[in-house]
């Protein structure tokens, strides 16, 4: 099929206002009135909070309002399980939570007025190991609850002991992974403007997604939802991370508006931003996996425990993700697989570009070649070997029976783009080599799961209206946060509608106005989005072909809409312009606007077994990561990544290769760098000097290869890249650096005492 | 939030006038340490009640040749170290050692004399500035006195300089023939990384090809960068033939472990020194036998 609009790299619809510097973030916003508002956060990772004064922070000049939990009508909100604090009451539970919030004229006085308030803490003990926090008697983070077990979730295929007992070999291992900050370059920021608009509270914000900040903002205020109305800006990058930490931020905006009837504007310095907001779960993770001498997989064991921190946030979903896909992309007959989540008094974690699955592909795909090496196998054979095809059924019991199941198509053209098979035989007498400076290639695979899953109501809406004029307004209930969702969508619009993508206007989220379509994760932008906005296009098209075969005494099917012209389509005869058309529509009375309603396919889950069909389609990515270590000082240099990603279809290639590119250098700061050192509970590096994270300089040769398998329910066959592009990078990454060395590191991340030593060093003395 | 006032100086009899009449003046020139230290309320910041800005005085920004030496003004850039030709041709050690600070940004801003100034263990210029035998011309009121730049430094984040002086000069005698040079670095990513370990070596290699008058300085493994006598009293009168670096490799780590005792970062510290001084010494060889 030809397409016009899609399947091409147009520029992004939002290039020029922000290549410009015309384009307006929440910190840029100003309204009349405006007050300034900054939190006093936790002194102590764990304390009973027993008396706060803030008489002198009030008296201070300037000073307009100050908040405490008891100023808060609904103190806990949450997305899945409601016990995250807006204002700590009783307890504080970890570094980042916020005790008090002061609103001033100006943000220095609000910030002077913090240092007036005095809080009078018991220090309390607190736990800072999931696996400590799994004991019977462990310390209780949240006393109120029989024990500090977040979620589990189990999966249940054949019996495992069976395969183990089939076995030629039985490798059992142990990974762990660190806890990672998102970095977007932009910290949180909000402005909340009350009784503006018939509403009670509009609020401006950087925020991924506006809804569920809709929700707990009304939650919070305890007033209906028609109340509470969020306009989301311009986002400088999210990856997961701008969900409950802004919904904290937003709550907190929105008591001081209502208290001081003033707008209030809240921006989180880079240090303040990365005290209290979550972070990428670190996982502790046993593996066992059963294998013929052949290579074949016969079982497989695995237990996966997640830090929660001190809030449920989204654990229970992230840690739901984990189960589906820690086994990997591999056909087994017998699996057995428990995720954990625990509450510790550590910073909390949540949603991140991933989700769940960075830290088991790490640990799956570190293991397939550890067993490559035992067997004597190359680690692209005994994947080939075990993977999913066309008809597989999953470790979940799903039969993958309705898309194009690529994963040797991925492995293949990722393999022979970068040489795989030539390099890897090539550096694999390394040892025999002379010199410090050795070369590793390795390769990583995943099969990821579309949109939500069993994990939530999985449906999104959009409005389409033509103008009167034939230019176009499009909006959708799942927002831009900057990975290109208005261009995809315009162009999908357009191309259903076969006229110029130039017509079509992309409208900013707003709740008021928006089909509430849930949250813009999961990779679901596109693939939910765009078959919304479809539907809509489809009931226009069709509305105004019923008309044109109505005046010119014609089969509707015999007229079709190109290149912004209604065509005979037998004769290849213009009858009319879409403007006229629409002009036509217009005098006639018709609605010109539609609304585009997509539900997901059904999907099915027994959490008892964890068994079902999880998803309704899957992505297939393979990276190939070419290293060069040196060994006298544990210094690892990314050459170049390979990644070969199957989306379905490119509805824009150019912003896929974004996507790519962005994915591969987060995934190579998972890999090689990146940490959220924390000691009891206390976060060491709370800014980019410490924290470090790739710069351009570090950022590798990438080759992105769009693979396109069209999956039918995609629209034009699209599906997801944003989450696959991160998955897979530090895996293959760790499996380059151990063909160059020789030695097997579990650990994340790959940092220079790590290579060197085989364990990590810190000012507390040694780690694993 | 810290208070301060904020002076500048438009020449050097200003600032020293105001550096002799005022108390708790701290002095500014590319900004790139103090701002953050003022910004995190850095313990390592003394109390201020003045920064004295002295980025707009003209004539502590020079680099020249005067006899035997090249003169640097404080306020040369490392941008400036990396670019200026009579650096890059006479003391290529120091113009490479400036690639590696920071980013474009702040070497852009961030002066060679702030770099001695703040006297970080990381500093990346100490090292190798240390090895040329630099010296630094301190300027008061009244008067000025030179010391040798080892000398100057006190420790980590301290200098000898008192509270009415300023830092006008930086003297670096030219290495004479036969002197070769190494630098080596290793941070955790490529750009805007403070070193983990670095090394300077300046060292003569005779017509013998026997090493000379080694000068052998590590950062970021002592309190403050420092020379090294023992593996530099190991190095010199060895034939570049015969030398077991190896050795000298070994002699270099335990050096530094007796100057700093075991801390958290040794397992790491000690071996890569040793690769590092290997390193530097076969660069120079190679570079030795490349020329003959």
């Amino acid at each position: 099929m030809k397409y016009h609009q899609v399947n091409k790299s147009v520029n992004r619809v939002d290039a020029y206002e922000k290549v410009t510097g015309k384009a307006k973030f929440a910190a840029d916003l100003s309204f009349p009135d405006m007050l300034y508002a900054k939190v006093l956060r936790s002194r102590y990772p764990h304390a009973k909070i027993n008396k706060i004064e803030i008489k002198r922070a009030l008296t201070f000049p300037e000073v307009k309002a100050l908040l405490t939990a008891t100023d808060i009508p609904n103190n806990e909100f949450g997305v899945i399980i409601q016990n995250q604090q807006v204002l700590a009451k009783e307890y504080v539970y970890y570094i980042g939570d916020g005790i008090a919030v002061v609103a001033a004229e100006t943000e220095e006085a609000a910030e002077r007025a913090l240092e007036l308030i005095e809080v009078d803490y018991k220090e309390l003990p607190g736990i800072y190991d999931p696996e400590e926090a799994s004991k019977e008697k462990a310390l209780r983070v949240h006393p109120e609850l029989k024990d500090n077990q977040v979620i589990h979730h189990l999966l249940r295929k054949g019996n495992v002991n069976d395969g183990f007992t089939k076995s030629d070999i039985i490798l059992e291992r142990e990974y762990s992974t660190q806890f990672i900050e998102h970095s977007y370059i932009e910290p949180e920021a909000i402005v909340a403007v009350p009784y503006d608009d018939n509403h009670l509270i509009t609020i401006y914000g950087s925020i991924q997604n506006p809804f569920s900040c809709q929700n707990a903002v009304a939650s919070v205020l305890m007033v209906s939802l028609n109340k509470v109305r969020i306009i989301q800006n311009h986002i400088g990058g999210s990856f997961g991370g701008k969900d409950e930490v802004m919904s904290a931020m937003a709550a907190r905006a929105s008591v001081l508006a209502l208290k001081t009837k003033r707008p209030i504007k809240m921006v989180n310095s880079r240090y303040e931003s990365i005290l209290e907001s979550y972070k990428r779960h670190p996982y502790k993770m046993k593996y066992k996996i059963g294998a013929s001498r052949e290579g074949k997989l016969l079982g497989m064991e695995i237990q996966c425990i997640a830090d929660s921190g001190a809030y449920a946030c989204q654990t229970p979903f992230v840690t739901w993700r984990s189960v589906v896909q820690a086994t990997g992309p591999y056909s087994l007959s017998n699996v057995k697989t428990d995720t954990y989540g625990y509450y510790t008094n550590n910073v909390y974690t949540g949603a991140m570009r991933g989700y769940g699955t960075p830290q088991t592909i790490f640990a799956q795909e570190s293991l397939m070649d550890e067993l490559a090496g035992e067997l004597n196998m190359n680690p692209a054979e005994i994947r080939l070997k075990n993977i999913y095809h066309n008809n597989s059924i999953t470790a979940s019991g799903q039969k993958l029976d309705n898309h194009e199941v690529s994963l040797e198509e991925v492995i293949e053209k990722a393999a022979k783009e970068s040489g795989y098979y030539k390099k890897y035989e090539l550096y694999k007498n390394n040892k025999s080599k002379p010199g410090d400076i050795k070369r590793g290639i390795g390769m990583a695979i995943s099969f990821r799961g579309c949109s939500l899953g069993a994990e939530a109501v999985d449906a999104a809406g959009a409005i389409v209206a033509i103008q009167k004029d034939g230019s176009i307004l499009i909006s959708s209930g799942l927002a831009e946060n900057g990975q290109g969702l208005k261009t995809v969508l315009s162009q999908i619009a357009a191309e259903e509608l076969g006229v110029d993508m130039k017509r079509v206007i992309y409208q900013e989220l707003d709740t008021s106005i928006s089909p509430d379509s849930g949250s813009t994760v999961a990779s679901r932008g596109t693939i939910l989005g765009g078959n919304a906005i479809k539907e809509a296009v489809v009931k226009l098209k069709s509305m105004l072909l019923e008309m044109m075969a109505k005046k010119y005494k014609m089969r509707k099917d015999y007229i079709i809409i190109q290149d912004d012209y209604l065509i005979d389509r037998k004769t290849e005869k213009k009858l009319l312009s879409f403007e006229e058309t629409v002009s036509l529509a217009y005098q006639e009375g018709l609605c010109l606007s539609a609304f585009g309603w997509y539900k997901a396919p059904d999907i099915s889950w027994n959490e008892e077994t964890g068994q079902g069909r999880p998803y309704f389609t899957y992505v297939y990515g393979c990276q190939i990561a070419e290293v060069e270590v040196d060994t006298g000082t544990g210094k690892v240099d990314l050459l170049k990544m390979t990644a070969a990603h199957d989306v379905g279809r490119a509805i824009n290639p150019a912003c896929l290769k974004g996507q790519i590119y962005g994915g591969v250098m987060m995934g190579m700061g998972y890999g090689l760098m990146e940490e959220l050192e924390t000691d009891k509970g206390y976060i060491k590096n709370a800014n980019f000097d410490e924290y470090l994270i790739p710069t351009i300089k570090d950022m590798p040769e990438i080759n992105p290869i769009i693979v396109e398998n069209p999956d039918p329910n995609g629209p034009f066959g699209a599906k997801s890249i944003g989450e696959p592009t991160l998955e897979i990078g530090a895996a293959a990454i760790a499996n380059a650096v151990a063909q160059a060395t020789g030695k097997r590191i579990r650990h994340l991340p790959l940092n220079l005492e790590r290579v060197l030593l085989g364990y990590s060093l810190s000012k507390g003395g040694r780690k694993k | 939030m810290i208070d301060y006032d904020f002076l500048s100086a438009s020449g050097l009899e200003e600032a020293l006038n105001y550096l002799y009449k005022l108390n708790q003046v701290k002095v500014i020139a590319g900004g790139t340490d103090i701002l953050v230290n003022i910004h995190n309320k850095s313990k390592r910041l003394p109390e201020i009640s003045y920064l004295l800005d002295i980025s707009n005085i003209g004539t502590l920004n020079f680099i020249r040749q005067v006899d035997h030496y090249v003169e640097i003004g404080p306020l040369v850039t490392h941008s400036g170290l990396m670019h200026e030709p009579l650096v890059k041709e006479k003391l290529p050690l120091l113009s490479c050692a400036a690639h590696y600070i920071g980013s474009t940004q702040i070497r852009n801003r961030g002066t060679i004399g702030g770099n001695i100034c703040n006297a970080s263990p990381a500093a990346d210029l100490l090292p190798p500035l240390i090895a040329l035998r630099a010296e630094v011309e301190l300027t008061y009121r009244k008067g000025k006195r030179v010391l040798s730049l080892e000398e100057f430094l006190a420790g980590p984040y301290k200098t000898k300089i008192q509270i009415n002086e300023l830092l006008t000069k930086i003297r670096i005698p030219l290495p004479g023939d036969g002197y070769y040079t190494d630098f080596q670095k290793i941070g955790r990513r490529k750009a805007l990384s403070i070193s983990r370990l670095n090394l300077a070596v300046v060292v003569k290699i005779d017509e013998e090809n026997i090493f000379r008058d080694a000068r052998i300085v590590p950062g970021s493994a002592t309190p403050y960068p420092q020379s090294l006598p023992g593996v530099e009293r190991a190095v010199n009168g060895q034939s570049i033939h015969k030398i077991n670096i190896e050795e000298i490799g070994r002699i270099m780590s335990e050096e530094v472990v007796s100057v700093t005792g075991i801390r958290w970062s040794t397992p790491y510290k000690k071996p890569v020194i040793s690769t590092l001084v290997q390193r530097a010494l076969k660069e120079v060889i190679k570079e030795k036998s490349k020329n003959e």
